[in-house]
């Protein structure tokens, strides 16, 4: 085999190839010519096919049939696979989580009644969301289908298909609180929920169910040792158990995402309504609510009822506390329950989220399948979605959270999973919200509102602080 | 120098001795970390992330070992950073003593000088700055995914590194031997086949021993350019930790295996690697 050619720019518009192709199977010589095709060059490349190259330009020629040997040879993959990926569907999920499990379980039968086959493409959590982007940026998608955290809708919104009518009215009713709206912008339904979560309160059965425990908290508090439910019950309740080489508590201080969301909780709970951009887009830090709660993350610290490294803690480190004894409660993702039982076994209680002075709230933590804009697979891929709605219990079976009603509902009274009740419960509450849809949203979460948090339970003042951060997200909004 | 005159005096003697004392501490600093995931990737499951972490394992357990090959692709994910980071290397090698033996060369250039500085210039960007458009150009021409590809832009982004540690080793060669190969016939290709090239192996050697580290510890570009069948260790690794587990047990296993190489490598071209790191300090 042997190919050689030229190249020669007549002018900035068009670019010819001379290639010379001796002995080179058809197939080959229309791979290359498909692959360059695929890849958009056509509209600057002509394609002239001669048996005789110019001996003149003979090293040229030797150079340029390097890099189009090299380019026809980097095409030969996916000129062969080309009738294969027609009936192939590519989904991008996080690596190692519940969407791959559950997309790898449910593939064979997807397979069997369509003649689909999925490929599942994987992806650590911090690059699912750079890849998206790009994609939708660039007006290609490489991917059919995504799993993708609610957070991620206002930025990607414009590469999503609208997936409104994929599921029929019976269907969406079935659907868990606020998983509607939290996948819906500008009107457009861009994603078919796979799961929910929120914070519940876990806590150790075994020390509240403690005759002792309940003799000696009822002489020092007044009132029965009871799982808590109000602010002042659970700030009494970790005080109690902070005792033996045991915290009753942890609030999440580390720096990020996790401590803007355990502090925005405590404010729903307080009575904040459009969490930080209130209506027409204007921040309302202003609301007493937001200091209040702050107020409140900074008793529990001055009690020491919160293990003293709290500023490194997040969710999986406190859980994993929880998990070794060291810590009597703890408020988190309702899907630990199921960890914290297999450590610990029935000495682990489920309840709902603690309430403020405005009853229970807490923030959901909702996934969504979504389909790419630039798919070309459009149709297959929305009948995708039907059937994985239709496989909602997997993700209850392997994250412990789902996202239809009638999935929670069989799964309520399963003595394995005691948390779903806890879960229902809050995702119920009245002051349960979204975090706002704003394509600002990492940006405030991360540059504004975690270092008014930390600021905050290190002793700054809550009030100047608050203001300030104010002030950094009308600037940021403009 | 310090230890001609060890033994000297008790005075020698005593800042001898300290010396070793700090260069142990130092030592220690470093490696802790390491050691510290070692014995790790020995200890059960549920030890790697205790509360009160012990130095040594309390039971010995090779049940990470066994649930990093049992729960993931790592033999696959091995390959393609091998074939990857080698591949690279040898394109880099190829074409970089090329363009700076040439460069090295023709040193006198303006034209040469303001391309090196550029060059220089487009090492300087953070790599997570060019990385996203690189993967939309990548997954514009439906190379996602794809190993060859992933060679080729690890290629692009190490061969300014290649360039700068190649020019300086060229510029040291005299160019009395270009002048003698050109008296005995040989022309610029074959005089650096046949007489430069032989000259710098050690160098060449060494700076490949770099490129290939700098391509085997990537993280970012794997990260963007590859899902599944191109994926290397370094992201595979991360994807023990999701938002929704935290697997640090296999993860301390897969990472005691995946520094192996280096390891292996540093021990055995120590000397190209310590005379590439001074290339260049000691001039005249």
């Amino acid at each position: 085999m042997q190919i050689c050619g030229s190249v020669r720019e007549k002018s900035f518009t068009k670019l010819h190839i001379v290639v010379s192709l001796k002995n080179i199977c058809s197939p080959f010589k229309l791979c290359i010519e498909q692959t360059l095709k695929s890849q958009h060059t056509t509209q600057y490349a002509s394609f002239l096919v001669t048996e005789k190259g110019s001996k003149m330009k003979h090293k040229m020629q030797t150079l340029i049939s390097v890099v189009v040997t090299a380019a026809a040879v980097l095409s030969l993959a996916a000129c062969g696979s080309s009738s294969a990926e027609s009936k192939t569907l590519s989904i991008l999920v996080e690596g190692g989580g519940p969407a791959e499990k559950v997309a790898r379980s449910n593939a064979a039968e997807f397979e069997k009644e369509t003649g689909y086959k999925i490929n599942i493409d994987t992806s650590p959590y911090s690059g699912l969301y750079d890849k998206l982007k790009a994609e939708t940026d660039s007006s290609k998608a490489t991917h059919d289908l995504a799993v993708i955290d609610v957070l991620w809708f206002p930025a990607l919104a414009k590469g999503l298909s609208s997936v409104d009518g994929v599921l029929s009215s019976s269907e969406e009713s079935d659907l868990m609180p606020q998983l509607k709206e939290g996948g819906t912008i500008d009107g457009k339904l861009l994603g078919i929920p796979t799961w929910t979560n929120a914070k519940i309160l876990l806590y150790r059965k075994d020390l509240f169910e403690n005759e002792a425990n309940k003799t000696a908290f009822k002489e020092q508090y007044g009132y029965d040792l009871k799982v808590p439910t109000t602010w002042a019950e659970y700030r009494d309740t970790a005080k109690f158990f902070t005792k033996d080489d045991m915290y009753g508590t942890a609030i999440i201080g580390q720096t990020g995402a996790d401590s803007v969301t355990g502090w925005l909780e405590f404010a729903t709970q307080a009575g904040a309504n459009n969490l930080v951009l209130g209506k027409g887009n204007k921040p309302n830090l202003g609301d007493k609510a937001y200091s209040q709660a702050l107020d409140y993350m900074r008793d529990l610290v001055k009690d020491g009822s919160i293990p003293a490294d709290y500023l490194s803690l997040g969710t999986s480190e406190i859980s994993n506390m929880f998990n070794q004894g060291k810590i009597a409660m703890q408020l988190t993702w309702a899907h630990f329950y199921l960890s914290s039982a297999e450590e610990l076994g029935d000495k682990v209680g489920a309840a709902p989220m603690i309430a403020g002075s405005a009853g229970v709230g807490a923030i959901p933590g909702p996934w969504y399948e979504v389909v790419m804009k630039n798919s070309k697979k459009q149709d297959i891929a929305k009948k995708y979605l039907e059937f994985m709605y239709g496989k909602n219990e997997g993700y209850m079976e392997t994250l412990g959270v789902a996202a239809r009603k009638s999935v929670f509902a069989k799964y309520e009274d399963n003595a394995k999973y005691a948390h779903v009740k806890a879960l229902e419960t809050t995702l119920a509450a009245k002051q349960t919200q979204n975090r706002p849809a704003t394509k600002m949203w990492t940006e405030i979460e991360t540059e504004i509102l975690s270092p008014l948090v930390q600021n905050s339970l290190k002793g700054a003042n809550t009030k100047d602080e608050l203001s300030k951060a104010q002030q950094s997200i009308e600037d940021l909004l403009g | 120098m310090f230890h001609e005159r060890f033994g000297r005096n008790k005075s020698d003697n005593f800042w001898m001795i300290a010396m070793y004392v700090l260069a142990g501490i130092f030592l220690l600093a470093f490696v802790f970390p390491y050691l510290y995931m070692l014995f790790s990737s020995f200890k059960p499951s549920n030890e790697v992330i205790s509360v009160n972490p012990t130095f040594f394992p309390e039971r010995w357990s090779l049940e990470n070992y066994r649930s990093v090959f049992q729960t993931s692709d790592i033999g696959t994910n091995f390959a393609n950073s091998f074939i990857a980071a080698l591949v690279s290397t040898i394109i880099c090698l190829l074409l970089g003593s090329l363009a700076s033996y040439a460069i090295s060369r023709t040193a006198v250039s303006r034209f040469s000088n303001f391309l090196l500085v550029l060059v220089l210039c487009l090492k300087m960007i953070p790599m997570s700055s060019i990385v996203v458009p690189i993967y939309g150009l990548v997954q514009q021409f439906g190379f996602y995914d794809y190993l060859p590809v992933l060679c080729i832009v690890y290629a692009g982004v190490n061969m300014p590194f290649v360039l700068w540690m190649m020019i300086s080793f060229f510029k040291e060669v005299p160019v009395e031997l270009d002048e003698a190969a050109a008296v005995d016939g040989a022309g610029p290709l074959k005089s650096f086949i046949r007489v430069i090239l032989p000259v710098v192996t050690p160098s060449l050697i060494s700076t490949g021993i770099f490129t290939f580290l700098l391509a085997w510890n990537d993280f970012l570009v794997a990260l963007l350019l590859t899902s599944s069948d191109a994926k290397t260790v370094p992201v595979a690794l991360s994807e023990f930790l999701t938002s929704y587990n935290l697997d640090l047990g296999p993860m301390t296993g897969a990472a005691v295996l995946f520094s192996f190489p280096v390891i292996i490598i540093s021990f055995f071209l120590q000397r190209y690697l310590v005379s590439g790191m001074l290339a260049g300090s000691v001039k005249g």
